[in-house]
């Protein structure tokens, strides 16, 4: 479908917009200074973002409009995975490596505390903690972003769009798009197709993000990065969630808690080869 | 909607959940009619029997010593709802004697039987075998995010130093 192709980094990856009709400068300008304040506010990977200052020390915190969907959508999923999948990861992920200078090095990792003790949450914009914290939303913010992309688009009055911030797409169509589930472990083949339209998929998998024997999906609960899924793809009606359970699906054994709570399809891969999907999947997958 | 009664909708989910429960272990239920309450059940679980038993069979007893020709069996069982009459296929690859795969499609005619049968179907796993990229038409591919250029440099210099 799309004749103008718009792409740049952004968020620590690469992003591409396609649409049937060209973007305008005052379009990109606020697309851009939307994903800027984005990562100002939410990375963990620069010293000057509000998160960057939580972890400096305990305190309240006002976030932006746009924290009580990301935040709500962590604390299910905290509890729909037992506490594994939790946004205070981001003490983990540094100590193994995966901090803002890209260190790489592992140390000595430590207990992921009770998201509950350390943080309140007003269920608005205000957070209070009581120790310092490496606030991480990895799982889901970049997914998060794609929304709010698409929300710019289309008060822009652009209706037919894919935004593919790499892995993390939203599709808005009158036609749908065949998108291949690529391979985790080898880049030129793909275990399957999905059948996308008007829907957002996101994939994970630990291929990319890896060093040394540690990729950046971790269990809190074993401090290890998780090995027995090594790839899952989502179909959800909007990217957040789409995001979030593509992580989640690393992190659970039983799939059905997720899928009571939230609407999605799904495929996954296991270490052994084996890939689960579920019923309502719509696609391919090559088996 | 018919203006038969109703039976009750625990009941029947029940019936269902076991009726999946049957596909699922492959095995024939002896019916026993000194637990089972409900002769609903009893009818149900059945027809179940009665028209995916031979692949079950196939399923629990196959033996090495057995001899079943190879290839793939198709079976569709069937079951009523209150609300519509529901199906699933079930297909098995049998090569000397062994099951290689199994898989399951639904059709729940109602979300209610989809849900049912979806949780029941969300397990089901096979091998993957993949396809090169090249060989189907996608507008596109997705996989883990590719990572940005500070992550790469980082990785390089740490190869680097490790080769020094």
């Amino acid at each position: 479908m799309p004749q103008h192709r718009l792409t740049f980094e952004a968020l620590g990856t690469q992003w591409a917009i396609e649409s049937t009709e060209p973007l305008s400068d005052k379009l990109q300008k606020d697309i851009e200074y939307s994903l800027a304040a984005f990562d100002k506010t939410y990375s963990r990977f620069r010293d000057d973002s509000l998160v960057g200052q939580m972890a400096e020390q305990a305190g309240t915190y006002i976030f932006p409009d746009d924290f009580p969907p990301l935040m709500d959508m962590y604390l299910k999923c905290y509890e729909l995975t037992n506490g594994r999948m939790t946004p205070l990861i981001g003490s983990v992920l540094e100590q193994a490596g995966y901090d803002k200078s890209y260190r790489l090095h592992p140390q000595k990792l430590s207990t992921v505390p009770d998201l509950h003790e350390v943080i309140i949450w007003d269920e608005a914009c205000t957070v209070t903690t009581s120790v310092p914290v490496v606030f991480d939303i990895g799982a889901a913010g970049k997914g998060y972003a794609v929304d709010k992309v698409t929300v710019l688009l289309e008060a822009a009055g652009i209706d037919a769009y894919v935004v593919d911030a790499s892995g993390d797409i939203r599709h808005r169509d009158r036609e749908q798009e065949t998108v291949g589930l690529e391979h985790p472990n080898d880049a030129s083949k793909i275990i399957g197709v999905a059948r996308l339209q008007n829907q957002s998929l996101c994939a994970s998998a630990s291929n990319r993000r890896r060093w040394g024997d540690l990729h950046h999906i971790f269990d809190p609960h074993t401090l290890a990065p998780v090995s027995d899924v090594i790839a899952s793809w989502v179909v959800a009606g909007d990217t957040l969630t789409a995001d979030a359970m593509a992580t989640a699906l690393f992190l659970v054994d039983d799939t059905t808690k997720l899928m009571e709570t939230f609407e999605f399809s799904y495929v996954r891969m296991f270490a052994d080869g084996r890939v689960e999907h579920s019923a309502n999947f719509e696609g391919e997958l090559y088996t | 909607m018919q203006e038969t009664k109703s039976p009750n909708k625990a009941v029947v989910a029940l019936i269902v959940v076991t009726l999946l429960a049957t596909v699922a272990a492959g095995s024939l239920y002896a019916y026993n009619s000194q637990n089972e309450a409900s002769p609903l059940a009893q009818s149900t679980n059945s027809a179940a029997n009665s028209t995916i038993a031979g692949n079950s069979q196939t399923t629990s007893t196959a033996s090495p010593a057995s001899s079943y020709v190879n290839g793939t069996y198709t079976a569709t069982g069937n079951y009523s709802t209150p609300e519509s009459t529901e199906s699933i296929d079930l297909t098995v690859t049998l090569v000397d004697s062994t099951i290689t795969n199994v898989s399951i499609q639904n059709s729940g005619n109602v979300r209610e039987s989809r849900d049912y049968q979806q949780r029941f179907m969300h397990n089901c796993t096979n091998l993957v075998v993949g396809k090169n990229i090249n060989s189907v038409s996608l507008n596109r591919v997705a996989g883990s995010s590719l990572t940005s250029n500070g992550f790469n440099s980082a990785l390089d210099q740490i190869k680097a130093d490790a080769a020094a």
